[in-house]
């Protein structure tokens, strides 16, 4: 296990390397003067220099390449070349909006995906089926944008229950709009997911055993169906819930959110390059980082998953 | 049973419980409150770095510059100074006597002493300022930046209330341009305690509004300066939400969440007008928009007959009316209408597509015969690209062929800067009231390329006009200048002359006596605002 941990960890350092330089480069190739940006029309060629110089831009590419991969190496991002202050700061501040509106949005996707998804199993092929299978791929397919607009008008303009956005003083209520309609794509996600896993399982062979054995259609579903279901719909769980943490900028710009994505977003319309590089390798980390969870709770749920075994991993029902 | 449900569910449970940890919600109508939306995040609150129109409207509550623009009239008006006069008939030096119960909000009164060291601070080139021009004209001030003096020459305090400004050469601008956020005067204490970085985190002036908090791209909060000796604000606390998108700032000034929504896009104003009756509020701006030509090269370099007929080709008046739905004013040159200078009998170049068709064959382009095919280059603004798309079927009724094509802001201006098309949608808002502003950017060829004139246009005469305004401070004298230089720069065609967008802003029916402002820099101590209910609020009108 901690051989695995370690083997996994150190595999992080290419990914957020190669990532990093990646970045670095397609921001050097964008047209775009992050200075001339900065200083506006007016500026004259003293002004232009003075900042270039100030934001290290007249040093050759290699020169702050390199000085990017030694700060990276001491933990350091930079600053931000319009905000002046550290990236981690700018970061930091933003990461825990980022981190409630995903997890919120995790949570609403869990209990109504999974929820929808086993009730559309059980009744296979009849009309709630048929109803979970239609809004599911409804809320895989509706633009984020317009799905937030239609909740501000209806809970926050028509009945006015809800604030209409922003984070307020960071309670709930600010919370549920924004988290409701960034979890739609999750939902419908996870209902599929659920449902097919359950079928397949359901039509097993120690299912068709406990049934002989008399079992009530509860007590198999629940204690023998959604373990076997539990593997593909982790899988699932990880990759949204990096893509939740990582682009929500839709759903952060529609409700006013003041997360990492929208930071990132607004950093790249002005060439903030210290901001992208630093965000997008937080998003690296998160990312690996949720993949590294699952597998570890692969083995939870399927003791037959080795981690350090390095074997094919699969698991049947 | 326990094996899958148990994780899930507790999972479930972790996520809500830190999702909603916080406090309780606030009312959306907080007595004594001015909420005014913000569409991002400020970039600084520092006035030397406060380059973008979001940060300098908040900087201008939270500082007091010498001297202020007049929100209604365009003047310069008392602030710091309570008056001034000039010691030369050449505008060479200024003295400016200073209010003496001008108080910073820890308490120190104000004095020459901070001018010295806030304009200095603009001008060194360690603070790295975007803004170091507002003040360059000061004598001294080039030496100063290029490391040659450790003091600027042109700044004297006389005494803690008295200063003196001398400057290198005759400026007229000048004055207006120390309205300018970046010239607001600073404690140097407070800059040093907090350190550069923190200063503009939490800052510290004089102005009529103190600093409350900021939560990044979510809000920006001031309470009034009680002690603020040139009239305490009627407003309590003054709220900066952070909204994004237009359409969702608007449902949010339906539920009476804001107070004050400006720059409302074309394609929604009547739509606001219908909704919001008798809250929408439309009044003259101070910038230009217009199609550039690229006269460093063929076909448009040496063309005028060509330029003209493109003139002739776009019906102004469609644009203004039905594409900005009313807003903007039709331009006839690039100075915005009532800016001295402006000349009210101009008549531009009036929509007349046989004029154009003639003008076209005179050009040597018979029905567009023998023209390439031309691009014109716009930034992806969904109002741009409306007019430019009008303007390429006005266009295409001569029989003249435009691609369009759309860039990102970074990437536009780079492209514009470098040449690199034969049109482009341009644009210029005007720093302060001042046709200078306008003129010398756009059109001297000190300017040529890089620094604003984009169009690469050049004439001397025009040159000589426009440096010579800078040195005559009779303002008649200097209007008739800027309207000569205007009319020449308008008879030379440079651009396809379309309109000055208007403003529009969404007032709530809460308060009542706002100032509708002219550069779109709102001050808010200039309100003598009532709240609508008195019973609603508490205690917070004057």
């Amino acid at each position: 296990m901690i051989r695995f941990l370690l083997r996994r960890l150190v595999s992080l350092v290419p990914v957020v390397l190669g990532l990093a330089s990646l970045v670095f480069v397609l921001m050097y190739l964008v047209p775009g003067d992050p200075a001339r940006l900065m200083a506006g029309q007016h500026a004259d060629e003293q002004t232009l220099s003075v900042l270039r110089h100030n934001l290290g831009l007249d040093r050759p590419l290699h020169v702050r390449y390199g000085m990017f991969l030694s700060g990276l190496a001491r933990g350091d991002l930079g600053y931000s070349y319009r905000q002046r202050r550290p990236v981690t700061t700018v970061l930091a501040e933003r990461f825990p909006a980022t981190l409630r509106l995903a997890l919120a949005a995790l949570a609403i996707a869990l209990v109504c995906g999974v929820g929808a998804g086993m009730l559309a199993a059980v009744h296979h092929g009849r009309a709630a089926d048929f109803v979970v299978m239609l809004l599911s791929l409804g809320g895989i397919s509706t633009p984020v944008f317009w799905l937030g607009m239609m909740l501000i008008v209806l809970f926050a303009g028509v009945l006015g229950w809800l604030p209409v956005g922003g984070y307020g003083d960071g309670s709930l209520r600010y919370l549920i709009l924004p988290a409701l309609s960034l979890s739609a794509i999750s939902t419908g996600y996870f209902a599929r997911i659920t449902r097919a896993a359950l079928l397949e399982v359901l039509r097993s062979d120690h299912v068709l055993a406990a049934r002989a054995r008399g079992l009530s259609e509860a007590r198999i579903l629940w204690s023998h169906s959604l373990r076997g279901a539990a593997v593909p719909l982790v899988t699932v769980i990880g990759t949204n819930l990096a893509s939740l943490l990582g682009g929500a900028v839709a759903t952060e710009t529609v409700f006013a959110w003041p997360g990492v994505g929208r930071a990132i977003y607004d950093a790249i319309l002005v060439r903030d390059l210290p901001v992208v590089e630093g965000g997008v390798i937080l998003l690296a980390f998160l990312f690996v980082g949720s993949n590294l969870l699952i597998d570890l709770l692969y083995a939870w749920i399927d003791p037959r998953i080795r981690l350090d075994g390095g074997g094919p991993r699969e698991a049947t029902g | 049973m326990k094996m899958v449900r148990q994780p899930l569910a507790s999972a479930v449970l972790l996520a809500l419980l830190i999702a909603g940890c916080g406090g309780s919600g606030k009312g959306p109508a907080e007595a004594g409150v001015f909420r005014f939306r913000i569409p991002g995040d400020p970039v600084s609150l520092d006035p030397i770095h406060s380059v973008d129109l979001v940060s300098q409207t908040v900087v201008n509550n939270l500082f007091d510059p010498l001297v202020r623009l007049d929100a209604v009239s365009g003047e310069v008006a008392p602030c710091l100074a309570r008056s001034w006069e000039p010691l030369d008939s050449a505008g060479l030096a200024y003295r400016f006597h200073l209010r003496t119960d001008m108080l910073f909000h820890n308490g120190r009164a104000v004095s020459a002493q901070d001018v010295r060291y806030s304009f200095e601070r603009l001008l060194a080139p360690r603070s790295a300022s975007e803004r170091p021009w507002v003040l360059t004209p000061l004598l001294g001030a080039e030496r100063f930046r290029a490391g040659a003096a450790d003091r600027v020459e042109g700044i004297v305090p006389e005494d803690d209330s008295t200063l003196v400004l001398r400057l290198e050469r005759p400026w007229a601008p000048f004055l207006a341009q120390l309205t300018m956020a970046g010239a607001s005067i600073v404690p140097r204490e407070e800059v040093e305690r907090l350190g550069e970085e923190h200063f503009g985190q939490t800052p510290v002036g004089s102005g009529p509004f103190r600093f409350v908090g900021w939560q990044h791209d979510s809000w920006v909060r001031l309470e009034r300066n009680e002690r603020y000796a040139r009239g305490v604000p009627g407003i309590r606390s003054l709220e900066f939400p952070v909204a994004p998108s237009v359409a969702v700032a608007l449902e949010k000034f339906a539920a009476g969440e804001l107070d004050l929504l400006e720059q409302i896009p074309p394609g929604q104003v009547e739509l606001a007008r219908r909704r919001f009756d008798g809250q929408l509020h439309i009044w003259p701006g101070l910038s230009v928009r217009y199609i550039g030509f690229n006269l460093s090269r063929a076909p448009f370099r040496g063309n005028r007959t060509l330029r003209l007929a493109f003139n002739y080709a776009v019906n102004k008046r469609a644009i203004t009316e039905v594409l900005s739905e009313g807003v903007d004013q039709i331009s006839t040159g690039p100075l915005p209408p009532g800016l001295p200078g402006w000349d009210p009998q101009a008549a531009g170049y009036p929509f007349s597509l046989e004029r154009a068709r003639e003008l076209l064959a005179e050009a040597g382009y018979p029905g567009g015969c023998g023209l390439p095919e031309l691009t014109l280059l716009y930034n992806n603004d969904p109002q741009d690209r409306r007019v430019c798309e009008f303007v390429q079927a006005c266009l295409a009724e001569l029989g003249v062929n435009v691609r369009l094509k759309s860039l990102e802001w970074a990437a536009f201006l780079a492209a514009i800067r470098a040449g690199e098309s034969d049109l482009f949608r341009g644009s210029w808002i005007g720093d302060f009231p001042d046709a200078h502003n306008f003129l010398f950017t756009l059109f001297h060829s000190s300017n040529w390329g890089d620094a604003g004139n984009y169009t690469r246009y050049a004439d001397s005469g025009v040159d000589s006009l426009l440096t010579l305004a800078l040195r005559v401070t009779d303002p008649a004298q200097r209007a008739g200048l800027y309207r000569e230089a205007e009319r020449r720069i308008v008879a030379d065609v440079p651009w396809i002359f379309t309109y000055h967008p208007g403003q529009v802003a969404l007032v709530g029916p809460r308060w009542s006596g706002l100032t509708y402002p002219l550069v779109g820099i709102w001050a808010a101590e200039l309100w003598r605002l009532q709240p609508v209910a008195p019973a609603a609020e508490g205690g917070a009108a004057q």
